[in-house]
């Protein structure tokens, strides 16, 4: 029993039961940051893609906001109101629901809790996500710290490493003060150390989907990388779960207990792009519909590469975050993406564009031609927006994409 | 200002910009390269000491380009962007004229924008990085720093294109000529803050708008001229204007796209002072040359990094305060907020900037959402003229 | 000043009101149906209403045309929108009032008036049906086949609130057509359409900031559903317009301006 289980949302959803120790997975899904916070240090808000080692190199405890809150409020309580309280603090309609209702929930304080600090990474995606930030923090008068990633170009890798280096320098600072801990060249290489535990617990679970197998069902693959982008309750512990549920998911290999999927006798490998989506349902249909989900790419960037630990530290953080690759234009990025696409064997992939997003969406055209190009498989472009809403339409279209697909 | 003073001002203006598509295929037949550009981060004055013509594309209000642009990005996103877009589609000459585009990287669709143009549109498409972060006591150092490596990249690709060498003394040239450009310009912005102006906001932005095609050197002796004949309207003699005095502030505000403010016009309102990058802001800052000696990618750095306020940065409350400024110098009664629909980073400031005019200026602020289609023109005629009635009734 | 009358004509996109002072104070108001051409409307609701009360037609020194429709009329001696109207008709209704709420059948507006009835803040919503009159009317005319004036009475029968989840006209009716297969009372469902239309016009409401008195003007005033749903959705109490129909505020605001223009013309 989770904090969850309860929730209208939740018990909408089709979670493979039979996975014991996902159990470890829904708890972190469900709670909020205060239940998370056992330890005391100072939470630290940031965005799905900023890299946490920072926060966690200062002592402090990294915390997605937009992620978990609209988790807990939208897709699980189903309050689906909260986006009109996001409007009134001062954000436009037509916003994408994640950042609506990150902003409406914090800014009522429906959770509870005011986010420590709110640092987020202000580097070369998301308007929407910035402009939440700066309208949250004057709602709620606390600070926010906009700390920067110069874009990717290779000609100007020199001067934008040492850009990059000099914008860290002055966050540690800032989370210096916030946590009253300073981050020193030991602190920030442990941290890289056990970040590095999560990227290769995030490769694995890539890999055990890579299997002619269905090893694990696409909800629980989702909600696995949804918790991985703030490593809370803390690095050390999120292993241990994630550890735990690989041991499983390769046992069931070993004894060929998988879960059954459809009555087709091969299911449609489908590998997820674009924004995530709230409506965790789209998860299940894709198997009711004779599909399979074999990766996706919405938190890829965390786990692109490991960050070298051989070096200064701050180097390598700086390297590391720079090539993101969602750091990267468009064209770069997808031909980037393609080799980690390409080990999961897809068949298919289909595109996801969260309602009133701007930033993905208006590269999908793009992603799509060069997909096409490169890899040759078809693509399939939906559009979500909150959950439960014109969720017909959406079910339609992937069960036609798989028919068409299938035979 | 009536009719008659209006033309004799702007008279030859109209001719010269419908020249400006003959005149840039003319050069370019004589083997001289054309360099777009969407937004005024990047330094006309690199293009112009790189051998080649500048355009600023900033056209709009066009529903036609809008739709073509719907190609690449998606129906809820900025039409601006879209028509950037949709114009090389289209045919548009200007558009279609450019042998390469440089792209500021600043909000989501502009980044967009230069993508595509990269991938699909047939032309080289340069970005030009720049930070976005603006607390000065922080961060100055590193962005200057920064910003100014990325002039000199994108410097070092017009050169590519060009085959011609920016060197120092070519860049003070054009320094030289874009400031006594800015200068005018700006002189001419500064006279409606007077109820006797002799030329009102509205022309001088027909003006600014002209100068994004014009021949710089023709620009520059055609506002002079304009500047000696404001110069001896005897402005005792104007009729003091008594219209509410209003403030147009939001997103771009494209070559084209007029429906806001003929509403505005129509509804009895006086724009006389504004805040948007195609306005007044284009030119507000001069560059300033360090010294004999001083570099001048340093200067262009400088005043090219700081001076637009482009809601992408996080400076909010360097925007609020420059607002502010600018309704206390010129008197306004009140505040048109126009946020192009889908347009986030302004649609957010929206809030701070009406509850900072209430605050501080006891005005208010009008925000009207709206595209480029003039299916809306009902509504916004609506709202305006309540908003003009509110301000009478005070 | 010697008798004298002015009128103020509010030209809707379904009905065109029109209203006529003597001196200054409320003589008579008509309404009638738009129809294709609304300066025409305009023009004979005026008329009609001058005839009614008696007074010939040459009589008439002013007239204040407001309403979408105000474009167009020729006849007007000086337009002015809704907003500032509806702000003047409802400050002489009551000049405690501070908030104003128009639901009319294309739009709704929200009004915040100072203690002069002058408009200090409004806001609009012109872009989805669901928060006006067209919500109400296509469901309770195409679905539920239940006069508009009904509606209020049989809301006030409901045994629930019935939860109407789309927010969109067209997808709603959809949704009341299965909630009566699945056995829903009328009742019970006009409840939860009024609670729809109160939910998105509060929300609109509460971006102004609603300040009492609070006055409902508009066709749906006469609604004592929506008006009851509002009352819960603001948490205070909503005056009806008593002695004057709520449809004719705008018109009644607009002859209240020709009033003050004729003072102000006779004066200098």
């Amino acid at each position: 029993m989770t904090a969850i289980s309860n929730s209208p949302g939740y018990n909408r959803l089709v979670l493979d039961k039979e996975l014991k120790s996902f159990d470890g997975v829904l708890a972190l899904l469900g709670a909020d940051a205060c239940t998370l916070n056992q330890t005391g240090k100072k939470l630290v808000a940031k965005s799905p893609l900023s890299p946490p080692e920072p926060v966690y190199a200062a002592g402090g405890l990294a915390y997605d906001s937009s992620t978990r809150e609209t988790i807990i409020q939208a897709v699980m309580q189903e309050n689906f109101n909260l986006a009109n309280a996001g409007v009134d603090a001062g954000l436009s309609p037509e916003f994408n629901p994640w950042n609506l209702i990150m902003v409406g929930s914090l800014a009522g304080n429906s959770t509870g809790i005011a986010p420590a600090g709110a640092a987020i990474a202000c580097g070369c995606w998301d308007d929407q996500h910035k402009k939440s930030w700066q309208v949250l923090s004057d709602c709620l008068n606390i600070p926010v710290y906009f700390w920067e990633i110069p874009r990717y170009d290779a000609d100007s890798e020199i001067w934008a490493l040492r850009f990059l280096k000099a914008e860290l320098e002055q966050l540690f600072k800032w989370l210096e003060c916030q946590t009253g801990q300073k981050v020193t060249r030991e602190s920030l290489a442990e941290a890289i150390r056990q970040g590095n535990m999560i990227r290769r617990d995030l490769a694995a679970f890539d890999e055990l989907l890579q299997s002619g197998n269905r090893l694990l069902g696409g909800l629980e693959y989702y909600m696995i990388q949804l918790i991985s982008s703030d490593y809370l309750p803390g690095p050390g512990r999120l292993h241990e779960v994630y550890s735990r549920l690989i041991d499983e998911v390769r046992h069931r290999d070993q004894e060929k207990q998988v879960p059954p999927v459809s009555n087709k006798a091969k299911a449609l490998r489908i590998y997820l792009m674009g924004d995530e989506t709230q409506q965790f349902q789209l998860l299940n249909t894709i198997e009711d519909c004779g599909g399979q989900v074999v990766g996706a790419d919405f938190r890829l960037a965390l786990y692109y590469e490991l960050i070298s630990e051989e070096g200064p530290p701050l180097d390598n953080l700086a390297r590391w975050i720079w090539k993101m690759p969602c750091n990267m234009p468009t064209g770069e990025r997808i031909r980037a993406t393609i080799p980690f696409i390409r080990r999961q064997k897809p068949d298919a992939v289909i595109i996801n564009s969260t309602t009133g997003s701007r930033n993905l969406p208006g590269s999908e055209r793009m992603v799509r031609d060069i997909i096409k190009q490169q890899m040759d498989i078809p693509v399939l472009s939906i559009e979500t927006s909150l959950p439960r809403q014109d969720t017909e339409k959406t079910e339609y279209l992937v069960r036609a994409f798989i028919e068409m697909n299938s035979y | 200002m009536n009719d008659d003073n209006r033309s004799i001002l702007l008279a030859g203006l109209p001719e010269r910009v419908e020249r400006d598509s003959a005149r840039i295929a003319q050069a370019r037949k004589e083997g001289r390269k054309v360099v777009g550009y969407f937004c005024p981060h990047v330094p006309e004055e690199l293009i112009m000491a790189a051998g080649m013509i500048p355009v600023r594309l900033a056209q709009g209000g066009d529903m036609e380009a809008v739709s073509a642009g719907e190609d690449y990005l998606k129906a809820d996103s900025c039409p601006y962007a879209r028509s950037c877009l949709g114009f090389r589609k289209t045919g548009n000459p200007i558009y279609t004229g450019v042998d390469a585009v440089c792209v500021a990287y600043t909000c989501d669709s502009m980044r967009k924008n230069q993508e595509y143009w990269a991938e699909y549109l047939g032309v080289p498409s340069f970005p030009l990085g720049i930070t976005q972060t603006h607390d000065r006591l922080r961060s100055k150092a590193q962005s200057l720093e920064y910003f100014k490596n990325e002039l000199n990249l994108l410097a070092s690709r017009l050169e590519g294109l060009s085959g011609q060498r920016v060197t120092g003394g070519k860049l003070k040239r054009a320094i030289e000529l874009a400031n006594r450009i800015r200068d005018r310009l700006w002189q001419m912005f500064e006279y409606p803050a007077d109820r006797q102006t002799p030329i009102e906001w509205r022309d001088v932005f027909r003006i600014a708008q002209a100068g994004f095609t014009m021949d710089r050197q023709e620009y520059l002796d055609e506002l002079i001229l304009l500047g000696e004949r404001l110069e001896k309207i005897n402005k005792e003699s104007l009729v003091p204007d008594k219209r509410p005095r209003l403030m147009i502030c939001g997103s771009v505000i494209a070559q084209g796209d007029d429906k806001v403010l003929d509403i505005v016009e129509q509804a009895g309102g006086n724009i006389v002072a504004d805040s948007v990058c195609t306005g007044s802001m284009f030119s507000r800052k001069r560059v300033t040359l360090f010294g004999l000696v001083g570099n001048p990618m340093d200067a262009l750095a400088e005043r090219y990094l700081y001076n637009i306020p482009c809601p992408f940065m996080t400076d909010l409350p360097k925007r609020l305060s420059r607002i502010v400024k600018i309704a206390r110098d010129y008197n306004i009664d009140g505040i048109i907020y126009y946020s192009l629909k889908y347009c986030d980073t302004w649609r957010a400031e929206f809030k701070a900037v009406r509850d900072t005019a209430q605050k501080q200026l006891s005005i208010p602020t009008l925000l009207i959402e709206a595209e480029y289609s003039p299916a809306d023109i009902g509504t916004i005629k609506t709202k305006v003229e309540a908003f003009i009635e509110m301000m009478e009734g005070r | 000043m010697s008798e004298h009358i002015v009128a103020g004509v509010d030209i809707g996109s379904t009905t065109a009101k029109a209203v006529v002072l003597k001196n200054g104070e409320y003589l008579l108001g008509k309404i009638q149906s738009t129809g294709s051409n609304p300066a025409r409307a305009g023009q004979e609701v005026l008329e009609s209403t001058i005839t009614d009360t008696g007074y010939d037609p040459s009589r008439l020194e002013y007239t204040v045309v407001t309403g979408y429709g105000r474009v167009s009329a020729s006849f007007a001696d000086k337009t002015v929108t809704e907003i500032t109207c509806h702000g003047r008709g409802a400050h002489f209704v009551s000049p405690d009032i501070k908030t104003v709420i128009d639901i009319g059948g294309q739009d709704s507006k929200v009004i915040s008036v100072d203690s002069s009835g002058r408009v200090v803040d409004f806001v609009i919503n012109d872009k989805c049906a669901s928060g006006t009159g067209r919500f109400l009317e296509s469901a309770a005319q195409l679905v539920l086949h239940v006069p508009l004036e009904d509606l209020g009475k049989l809301s006030a029968g409901a045994t629930a609130v019935c939860k109407i989840s789309s927010m969109c006209t067209v997808f709603a009716q959809t949704e009341i057509i299965s909630l009566l297969a699945a056995g829903e009372s009328k009742e019970n469902i006009i409840a939860g359409l009024h609670s729809s239309i109160a939910g998105r016009v509060s929300t609109m409401a509460n971006r102004l900031g609603v300040k009492p008195v609070v006055i409902m003007t508009g066709g749906v005033a006469k609604n004592s559903g929506v008006k009851y749903a509002l009352e819960q959705e603001l948490g205070t109490s909503i005056i009806i317009p008593a002695d004057i129909d709520p449809q004719l505020i705008g018109a009644l605001g607009a002859a209240l301006i020709a009033e003050d223009m004729l003072k102000a013309k006779t004066v200098t």
